[in-house]
C-alpha cells in the first residue's frame, strides 16, 4: 500500500510499520541531506547526517515520543540540526551508522543521490554571457560575495545578485531542457 | 515563512550570503515543502556542479591535484610581450600555461582578461590566483575551449598596494586545436 501521500501524522500513528518508516525515509533523507550540505558543506558527511537523523527519528515513531506528528518535518529538522552540530564538532568523518533501527529498512534508495550530467552543465554554463559566467565562477568556485565581485567588476552588489540569480536559472532551465 | 522560497532567496541561500535567520527560516519551510525542497535541490547541484568546474585561471594547488589524477597534461612556458602559436595535441587532455614574468612580490590582486584579437573580450576572472614567488599565473586550457576564437591574448594585471593603475602584461597565444 503507497502511503506517499499519508499526513505526518497518519505516518507517525502506525507505530513499528515498516512500510511508514520507509516512507518517512525516503520523504526525508533528502532533505536531511540538503540541509547537510548546506551546513556541514561536505557530501559524506551530509550522508552521515542522513543516517544518524532517520535513526533517531525511526526510534522516536517507535517509542511514541513525538510530541507533534503533524509537524513531524519540524521534529525531523530539529534532529537534524542538533546532529549536525554534533557532526561539525568532530574533525574526522564519522563511522557509518550501525543500528538495528535501520537494518531492516533499505536505505539504499534514499542513500542514492542523482549523478550530475557535466557535460550538460558545461554546455549550458557556456552559453551564459560572459558576466552572468564570471559571476557564477566568482560566487560558486571561488566563494566571493556579491559585495567583493561588484568591486572587481565596477558594478553595484545588487546587480551582482540579479546577474547571479539570473545566470542561475538560465542553467537551471538549460539543463531541464537538456534533460527532457 | 509561509509563501513559497523565491529562486532569488534559494540562490542567495547556496552563495551563502543570506543571514542566520533567513537561513534558519528558509531551511524550516524547505523541510515542510515538497516544491521548494526540489527547488533547492536543483540549484545546490548546479552551485556543487559549479565548484566541482576547472576555471581558466588556477592556482599551484589545483594543478597538484590534476595532476595527481594521472590527467595527461602538457605545461608550457611563456613571456609577456611574445606571440606564440600553441597547439593542443589529441593525446592531450589539458595545457597549462605557465605565464611567466610578473612582478607579484606586492600584488594585492591580478585579473586576468582573455581576449580575441579579432572579436574582443572573451573573459574576465578578477580574483585569479597567483605565484607570488614564482611570479606566475597559471592558466588552465580545456579541450572544450576549442570553441572559442583561436587569436587568443591574455591580458594580466597586476595590481600592486599604493597604485592607482595596474601594470599590464600581454601574452599573444593563438591557439590551434589538433
Amino acid at each position: 500500500m503507497s502511503l506517499e501521500h499519508a499526513s505526518h501524522a497518519e505516518l507517525v500513528a502506525r507505530v513499528a510499520d515498516r512500510d511508514a518508516e520507509a516512507e518517512v525515509c525516503r520523504r526525508f533523507a533528502p532533505r536531511i541531506r540538503l540541509y547537510g550540505k548546506k551546513h556541514l558543506r561536505d557530501d559524506d558527511r551530509a550522508s552521515d547526517l542522513v543516517q544518524r537523523v532517520l535513526v533517531v527519528v525511526i526510534e522516536a515513531m517507535r517509542a511514541g515520543s513525538i510530541g507533534e506528528p503533524e509537524h513531524l518535518d519540524r521534529f525531523v529538522l530539529g534532529v537534524a540540526r542538533n546532529t549536525a552540530l554534533r557532526i561539525r564538532a568532530t574533525e574526522a568523518r564519522l563511522e557509518p551508522v550501525e543500528h538495528a533501527a535501520l537494518e531492516a529498512l533499505d536505505l539504499g534508495a534514499v542513500m542514492r543521490t542523482d549523478a550530475l550530467d557535466v557535460d550538460a552543465l558545461m554546455s549550458c554554463v557556456g552559453k551564459l554571457d560572459e558576466r552572468g559566467r564570471t559571476v557564477l565562477f566568482l560566487s560558486f568556485y571561488r566563494e566571493r560575495s556579491a559585495d567583493e565581485i561588484a568591486q572587481a567588476l565596477q558594478t553595484s552588489p545588487g546587480n551582482v545578485r540579479v546577474l547571479r540569480h539570473r545566470a542561475m536559472v538560465a542553467v537551471r532551465d538549460c539543463m531541464e531542457g537538456a534533460a527532457a | 515563512m509561509s509563501a513559497h522560497v523565491s529562486d532569488e532567496q534559494l540562490v542567495a541561500y547556496w552563495a551563502n550570503e543570506l543571514g542566520e535567520g533567513e537561513v534558519a527560516a528558509i531551511d524550516e519551510h524547505v523541510f515542510g515543502c515538497d516544491r521548494c525542497a526540489s527547488a533547492s535541490a536543483r540549484l545546490a547541484a548546479i552551485a556543487d556542479g559549479v565548484r566541482g568546474m576547472l576555471p581558466p585561471v588556477i592556482g599551484r594547488a589545483e594543478l597538484d591535484v590534476l595532476r595527481a589524477r594521472g590527467m595527461r597534461i602538457r605545461e608550457n612556458d611563456f613571456q609577456p610581450g611574445t606571440r606564440t602559436e600553441v597547439v593542443f595535441e589529441r593525446d592531450v587532455e589539458l595545457l597549462v600555461h605557465h605565464l611567466r614574468g610578473l612582478q607579484l612580490a606586492d600584488a594585492e590582486r591580478v585579473d586576468v582578461f582573455v581576449r580575441s584579437e579579432a572579436h574582443g573580450q572573451i573573459h574576465h576572472e578578477p580574483f585569479a590566483p597567483f605565484d607570488r614567488e614564482r611570479g606566475e599565473v597559471l592558466i588552465a586550457c580545456q579541450r572544450h575551449f576549442s570553441s572559442l576564437p583561436p587569436d587568443v591574448v591574455f591580458d594580466v594585471h597586476v595590481h600592486h598596494a599604493g597604485a592607482t593603475a595596474p601594470d599590464v602584461a600581454t601574452y599573444h597565444m593563438p591557439h590551434v586545436f589538433a
